[in-house]
């Protein structure tokens, strides 16, 4: 094989690196052009994901918050079902009652009103002794069902003194009418 | 154009005497007795580096610069030894094995390398057996040498002067030459290019004027004398040069360089005075090390240095030089400058993807952590305050008083009735219930007057609470006592586990 005189390894060299240069110019716009988009859809993902990260970040004070309420109210709404709250309710104002020793009169549970958010209502009667009633009142916001008391009534008990009777109304509420909102941005 | 990475290298040739130094346009020539049979004194390496000192001077980013340096071929041994055509550790070692049989030093006691003529060629040969040059010389010999360059602030590597001088017109001589000094003369016999045999023969120039009318004449001769006579024994004596050159007195001889064709003919006898050089004129090996290292597809032919690396390929200039290796350090550097952006991209986007879709999932989740708070919320604020109701009533009720009933309801309504000792205590009543700020209206619906046999005034009073932003800053009653932990029989009442936002 003939070898290459300076001259010609020089020429083929600058050939070379023409040619080097024209394929990077005829494919390095294109390749840089893909490049750009991706790099553009990235900064993109990456501001987005920015702002999803502070929004959730933002929410950890509604979820401590939560925690705190649910903690007190012992309750857990994602456990509560529409069809057995009604008679876990009026079992827990038993036990509640029973607990104090008071004796437990009627229960009266009614149908709720469809243009409220509640499931219905119970009329509970009990007697007791007076701190017993005052004790079982302290206890109904932590019985683990949704209720709010909707109306007392104490009148004495004519079988002795101290005696008193409770008539108590609470109201069921029904979380499935607690829509799903789309989150706040506040 | 100059790298700007690189050091130019500063050019030497050690002559019977002195050394001579050449580097971007500065030259120094200092004293050095070449003597193979004794150790420079300490002071003369001193000196030396000292005077060597003011060319080594580079930016701080260069390397140091390389000091070529031509050497006589005084103590010069040149060999050829057959070994196996191969290349690398194997090579080096066979060859010291040959050097320790062909020569009278070990190989340790030696600078020794080959000539790049003689370096085996990359494809296979049918001759199992590849000749091979070997140039060495005794390590001792130019060791302190060495040394001084190093001190001075260069990188030393040495090669042959006869080697260097007129390197375009040795690629393909066939012959002997003769490099006339001031004080010696050096022989070296070439086949096609490739130095076949050195012989050192002291001579004094001086003795080439004696007698005075041939400074002038046209045709010059050149006592050639000892052992050039006996090789080869053809060789006309005396020997008449047909261009003299115009020299004067042997001060101003430097060198003189003939070349012989292997026929003899007188009339192709060249001769090549070379007058001792100025600032700005170059000996003939620096002259022909200028033009080595100026051209990029050439190098000098020998490279004899210190260290004790395996037998070095030739140099090229396309080896990893330091500058080179600089050079490719920055394009990397700004390579990946250019591409860590768009390799981020490339490279995180999946990952992102992800974990934007994870977070998307986590944003579903927040609007029901939303449902939940405004459940438990609702439930915590609609509890009517019927035990602030009660607190308040019981300490507003005068003493002796009784109640018969008492509803509430989560409107704010408060109905109450009893009966107290006398009609002035329900006025009070009212106006302590009023007092409290708790009630924003109380209503005394019935009254009775005491009547015989029944001294107790009876009454019913209705009332109505405030809202509850108004009650807010009362403090009313003490703490209540925590309720008893709610039972963990599975029933409604057990606590509610932490809410999964």
């Amino acid at each position: 094989m003939k070898s290459l005189t300076p001259s010609e390894r020089r020429t083929l060299r600058l050939g070379s690196i023409a040619l080097a240069i024209y394929l990077v110019a005829f494919f390095g716009v294109k390749w840089l052009r893909a490049a750009n988009a991706i790099r553009d859809e990235h900064r993109q993902l990456s501001r987005t994901a920015t702002s999803l990260k502070a929004e959730v970040e933002r929410y950890q004070i509604r979820a401590e918050r939560l925690a705190r309420l649910m903690n007190r109210l012992q309750i857990d709404p994602a456990s509560l079902r529409t069809n057995t709250v009604v008679g876990h309710t009026s079992s827990a104002l038993q036990q509640a009652a029973q607990a104090q020793g008071l004796q437990v009169g009627s229960i009266r549970e009614s149908p709720s009103r469809s243009s409220e958010r509640e499931l219905g209502s119970i009329q509970f009667d009990a007697t007791g002794p007076t701190q017993a009633i005052l004790a079982f009142l302290a206890r109904l916001d932590s019985l683990g069902v949704p209720v709010v008391i909707d109306s007392i009534q104490c009148s004495g008990n004519p079988r002795g003194p101290g005696q008193l009777k409770l008539q108590l109304q609470v109201i069921i509420l029904d979380f499935d009418q607690w829509k799903p909102k789309e989150p706040s941005r506040a | 154009m100059p790298n700007p990475f690189a050091s130019p290298p500063a050019l030497a040739e050690l002559q019977d005497d002195s050394l001579l130094v050449h580097r971007e346009g500065s030259t120094v020539t200092h004293p050095w007795p070449f003597d193979a049979s004794r150790p420079p004194d300490p002071a003369d390496l001193q000196s030396l580096a000292k005077a060597l000192q003011p060319l080594a001077g580079r930016k701080p980013w260069q390397p140091r610069p390389i000091l070529w340096c031509a050497l006589p071929i005084r103590g010069v041994a040149l060999r050829r030894l057959p070994i196996p055509a191969q290349a690398g550790p194997e090579r080096h070692r066979l060859l010291q094995l040959q050097i320790e049989a062909a020569l009278p030093l070990p190989p340790d006691e030696l600078i020794w390398n080959t000539l790049d003529s003689s370096t085996p060629a990359s494809s296979p040969s049918p001759n199992p057996l590849h000749s091979v040059t070997v140039v060495a010389l005794r390590r001792s010999t130019i060791e302190p040498l060495a040394r001084a360059i190093a001190d001075a602030g260069f990188t030393p590597v040495f090669t042959l002067a006869c080697l260097v001088r007129d390197p375009a017109q040795l690629l393909s001589f066939s012959g002997t030459r003769l490099d006339v000094g001031p004080r010696s003369i050096e022989r070296s016999d070439w086949t096609n290019g490739s130095l076949e045999r050195v012989r050192w023969i002291p001579s004094d120039a001086s003795s080439w004027f004696a007698n005075p009318a041939q400074s002038g004449l046209s045709q010059w001769t050149v006592p050639l004398a000892g052992n050039l006579r006996e090789s080869p024994p053809s060789l006309p004596l005396p020997l008449s040069l047909s261009a003299p050159p115009p020299l004067d007195s042997p001060d101003n001889l430097l060198s003189v360089s003939a070349q012989f064709p292997p026929e003899l003919s007188p009339d192709r006898i060249r001769l090549r005075p070379q007058p001792r050089p100025t600032a700005t004129q170059l000996s003939p090996a620096i002259q022909g090390l200028v033009s080595l290292l100026a051209s990029h597809s050439s190098s000098p032919p020998l490279r004899l240095t210190l260290d004790d690396s395996p037998v070095q390929e030739p140099a090229t200039r396309t080896d990893s030089s330091p500058s080179r290796i600089w050079l490719v350090r920055a394009a990397v550097l700004a390579l990946a400058l250019l591409a860590f952006p768009y390799a981020e991209a490339f490279i995180s986007r999946p990952l992102l993807r992800k974990r934007l879709a994870a977070l998307q999932l986590d944003r579903d989740r927040l609007g029901e952590i939303d449902r939940r708070l405004e459940f438990v919320q609702h439930i915590a604020d609609s509890q009517p305050p019927y035990f602030d109701a009660t607190y308040v009533i019981a300490n507003a009720a005068p003493q002796g008083s009784r109640i018969d009933s008492l509803s509430m309801n989560r409107r704010g309504e408060v109905s109450l009735s009893g009966a107290v000792q006398s009609p002035q205590q329900v006025g009070n009543l009212r106006t302590q219930l009023i007092d409290s700020r708790f009630f924003s209206r109380v209503v005394v619906e019935e009254q009775t007057q005491p009547q015989p046999g029944n001294p107790r005034t009876t009454f019913r009073l209705t009332a109505q609470w405030k809202a509850a932003a108004d009650r807010e800053s009362l403090q009313l009653g003490p703490d209540l006592p925590k309720p008893p932990p709610p039972p963990t029989n599975g029933s409604p009442t057990q606590a509610g586990p932490t809410p999964k936002p």
